[in-house]
């Protein structure tokens, strides 16, 4: 109670100190609450809430003045959302830091987020959407003790809901240094080229106390004892190249053993590559990336299986879709092991051309799959498992027989005249359920379109949205059959808006034949928003970058408070 | 302007000093990990065995075990000894006490003959459990006031402490016999859960041995002559060859369950008297590594 006080006083000190300034410094903030009222409802699995009512909010205070920053985030989940993992229960400071700088160095004690090159070794970062947060408590120094060159470094540990992490040995020490250079900016005859190079290298070693794991062989009742290493390393190099329209991104990461709950128990070494190029230029925009990962699961806590504790991250090389349908089977990285391709391309069709009409058309084609890695088993331990032993061998560029995903989609969009604006989007998806745990169960192959039509009437619009989902399997309770979704979303003067939805699942061949129906009215004045929803939320799965969380089905309110100063 | 050209090439090399400095840093991470061997990483656990001797020590009563970390050349170590003996007077069978001969304090050197009571698990616990300056003491494996080492002056108010509030979880009754003809000590233990217990569970299987008589480094004159003690009793002095966090069972046993082990230790070729060797088996907790039961029982032959 006494730190809710202190945490009140400081907010209200701030903002009351804002319009003075305070010490010559700036505050700033934002705020964001919401809150579910959901019922019980045995047709689309909505369980009981007893709270009634839950919630969650956060609100970040940061002080900056000059070189020095100081900040704060005060969380409430009282109690956590439906799909929230309910250690998240209670309300705190669960962010704090200050950090300064000076002359060649940058301090920051406290928490604090940051990434060593793509994150393949190294990426604390904050997803709220998914409940996820592995904020470092530690310390950070970056130098830059000369143009084009930064050094950093990073002790501490990671955030575990509201665990007191330094209370215990229960929670790994993570380590790590990072360097990278602009050859540009370090070699002067270099300086005007238009090939640009950036070379980078990184080192994290997390330190997680052995604990104890036995195997035992029921036919010999002998006894074994697994020896873990409590040091974990990793490395990586990177190279960033670019070159007039050109560029280039690769890293490569090794990670040495490492027997964890994730993988089993095994000790094959991790190894990720990650390779993105590119071509932009006026009304062309091509990208194409590829990525192999091999037993990268990297955590401070080896018995840790869900989202927290994640020291490193591992890109996701699909398409991040907006439309519902379009993510209902979504893609989740496969940290044991995965090979993934992915091919964009972006092009404008000109104005007043015969495709490209009055304004012109803008064209998006994608195309991803995810594919296993080639996997040598290697002899059993003596209980006839893999715990213990090196697991597999893998070579680099076979690809493995399992498919994951794939998909391929087109999206065109079309401002057809002065007031109606069109996106139509097409996508077939093919889906291995194996990919989010859920083993022996067929694949899913999925045809999805949508079409988006936005009118603008003076000051307001009115849009409307037609989502289909072809499809002859289903996929457990949720994702049954075919699919179809209408919106009409309306927006009074860019302050007031009103949508309707409806998502039926009328395919459903073993089931009901659900609406998901949804209303939906808010507010908008400068930086605040206040939206309410009433209707129904069904069950499925949602994924952002790969990461991936439940989200269990409710029927009721749910409203949404947002702010910042 | 001289100058501040000096300056830049001065600053330029503080800075290239840094940055090699940091370079030659960078490998350090690169070792920083450990790389376990093939042999290493899946440990065959000796000792295990379907040998057995009949039961004769049965347990009924919560017991508590207070390990009393030592050395030759700790200066205090004779009065905490003093205290675990009086206080064994004071619990009688509910206290088993186990010497712990760790640390430098332990190391031995020409004035006490050389004689080394240390063992791999005894210095491996003493880090693990912060004992670097003795005497310590510590009671259950159990932490108090955010330390696991207590000071002998308090061992008395912990040890009331730990018996009025520890839940009762478990029995070990015990057996154990000196194998002469194999030079082995067989063990075998009934380890009677008495209610249900959601973790797993490790049993420890030590030897302990008292009477052994050398040369103790002693400050006050209240527990003999000082500096030096020639003809010191040590008592309750733990072995090698124990077994250390062997698997008893797994992450949940319900009320009523026993399981039953056996083992067959190698009796440690420093044991001057086998005859006034004791067995202590302890069972705790798989993951606070904090002791649930123990009980011991005097070896026969």
């Amino acid at each position: 109670m006494k730190k809710i006080i202190l945490i009140i006083s400081f907010v209200a000190f701030s903002i009351n100190s804002y319009s003075q300034g305070l010490f010559g410094g700036k505050v700033t903030g934002n705020f964001q609450m919401d809150v579910q009222a959901s019922r019980e409802d045995s047709v689309i699995g909505a369980e009981k809430v007893n709270e009634k009512m839950l919630m969650n909010a956060f609100t970040n205070i940061l002080y900056t003045n000059g070189d020095f920053s100081a900040g704060m985030r005060f969380e409430a989940y009282l109690n956590p959302i439906l799909g929230f993992d309910s250690q998240y229960k209670g309300a705190g400071l669960a962010y704090r830091f200050a950090s300064y700088k000076k002359d060649f160095l940058e301090i920051t004690a406290g928490n604090y987020y940051e990434q060593f090159g793509n994150g393949l070794i190294f990426r604390s970062y904050e997803e709220k959407n998914l409940g996820l947060d592995n904020a470092m408590d530690g310390l950070k120094v970056i130098a830059r003790p000369m143009e084009g060159v930064a050094i950093k470094g990073i002790i501490g540990k990671q955030r575990y809901y509201w665990e007191d992490v330094w209370a215990s040995d229960d929670f790994g020490l993570v380590r790590g240094i990072d360097g990278e250079v602009s050859l540009n900016s370090v070699i002067k005859s270099f300086s005007s080229s238009p090939l640009q190079v950036t070379l980078g290298g990184s080192f994290v070693s997390v330190y997680d106390k052995a604990d104890t794991r036995f195997i035992i062989d029921q036919q010999t009742g002998n006894n074994y004892k697994l020896t873990t290493p409590e040091n974990i390393g990793s490395g990586a190099a990177r190279i960033q190249m670019s070159y007039n329209a050109w560029n280039l991104n690769a890293e490569y990461a090794r990670k040495g053993q490492d027997p964890n709950a994730v993988n089993g128990y095994i000790f094959h070494e991790g190894e990720a590559a990650y390779v993105s190029a590119g071509y932009s230029a006026k009304g062309l925009g091509i990208n194409v990336a590829a990525k192999r990962i091999d037993n990268m699961s990297y955590k401070s806590r080896r018995s840790e299986t869900g989202n927290m504790l994640n020291i490193n991250y591992l890109p996701a090389l699909t398409r991040q879709h907006a439309y519902s349908l379009f993510a209902m089977y979504p893609y989740a990285t496969q940290v044991n092991g995965e090979m993934g391709i992915q091919a964009d391309i972006m092009y404008k069709l000109k104005k007043k051309t015969f495709l490209g009409g009055e304004y012109g058309t803008d064209l998006k084609l994608n195309y991803s799959r995810a594919m296993s890695i080639d996997k040598q088993l290697v002899a059993t331990n003596p209980a006839g498992s893999y715990e213990g032993t090196n697991g597999y061998t893998s070579s680099f560029f076979k690809v493995g027989d399992d498919i994951y995903f794939e998909e391929i989609n087109l999206e065109i969009s079309k401002k057809i005249s002065h007031d109606f604006k069109l996106n139509f989007m097409y996508s077939y998806q093919t889906f291995n359920p194996i990919a989010i745990g859920h083993e022996g169960e067929e694949f899913v192959y999925a045809n999805v379109f949508a079409a988006d039509v936005t009118q603008k009437m003076n000051k307001n619009s009115l849009r409307y949205e037609l989502q289909l989902l072809l499809t002859e399997q289903n996929y457990g309770e949720w994702a049954t059959g075919n699919w179809i979704q209408g919106t009409l979303e309306y927006n009074l003067g860019g302050r007031w808006f009103a949508a309707a939805s409806d998502q039926w699942n009328y395919g459903n061949e073993t089931g009901e034949k659900t609406h998901y129906y949804n209303f939906s009215i808010g507010y908008t004045k400068g930086t605040n928003r206040i939206q309410i929803s009433y209707g129904k939320q069904r069950e499925g799965i949602i994924c952002i970058g790969g990461v991936c969380r439940m989200v269990p089905a409710s029927n009721g309110l749910f409203a949404t408070i947002t702010s910042s100063f | 302007m001289v100058i501040d050209k000096w300056l830049i090439s001065k600053t330029k090399k503080k800075m290239k000093k840094i940055i090699y400095s940091l370079l030659f840093i960078l490998p350090l991470f690169w070792v920083s990990c450990d790389k376990i061997e093939d042999d290493e990483k899946l440990v065959y656990l000796k000792g295990i065995t379907t040998e057995t001797t009949p039961i004769t020590e049965t347990n009924s009563i919560q017991r508590v075990l207070l390990e009393d970390y030592t050395g030759w050349k700790c200066v205090n170590c004779p009065r905490a000894a003093a205290k675990a003996t009086e206080l064994i007077g004071t619990y009688g069978e509910q206290l088993v006490v186990m010497a712990v001969h760790s640390t430098a304090f332990a190391s031995p050197l020409a004035s006490n003959n050389n004689v080394d009571f240390r063992t791999e698990y005894g210095e491996k616990w003493a880090v693990d459990f912060g004992c670097s300056s003795l005497p310590a003491g510590l009671i259950n494996r159990t932490k108090v006031g955010g330390a696991y080492t207590i000071g002998d002056a308090n061992w008395d108010t912990q040890i009331q402490s730990t018996i009025s509030t520890k839940e009762h979880l478990m029995d070990i009754n015990l057996g154990a016999v000196y194998k002469e003809s194999y030079n082995k000590i067989l063990v075998s233990t009934e380890n009677v859960f008495l209610k249900d217990v959601s973790y797993s569970t490790q049993i420890n299987v030590v030897v302990l041995e008292s009477g052994i008589v050398g040369v103790q480094l002693n400050s006050n004159t209240d527990y003999g002559t000082t500096p030096k003690i020639e003809d010191y009793v040590f008592n309750h002095v733990l072995r090698k060859n124990g077994l250390i966090g062997y698997p008893l069972s797994d992450s949940a046993v319900s009320k009523g369950t026993t399981v039953s082990t056996n083992y067959l230790i190698d009796v440690d070729t420093d044991i001057q008297d086998i005859s006034k060797c004791t067995v202590v088996v302890f069972v705790t907790n798989s993951s606070t590594g904090e002791v649930i039961q123990v009980n011991q029982i005097h070896l026969s032959e």
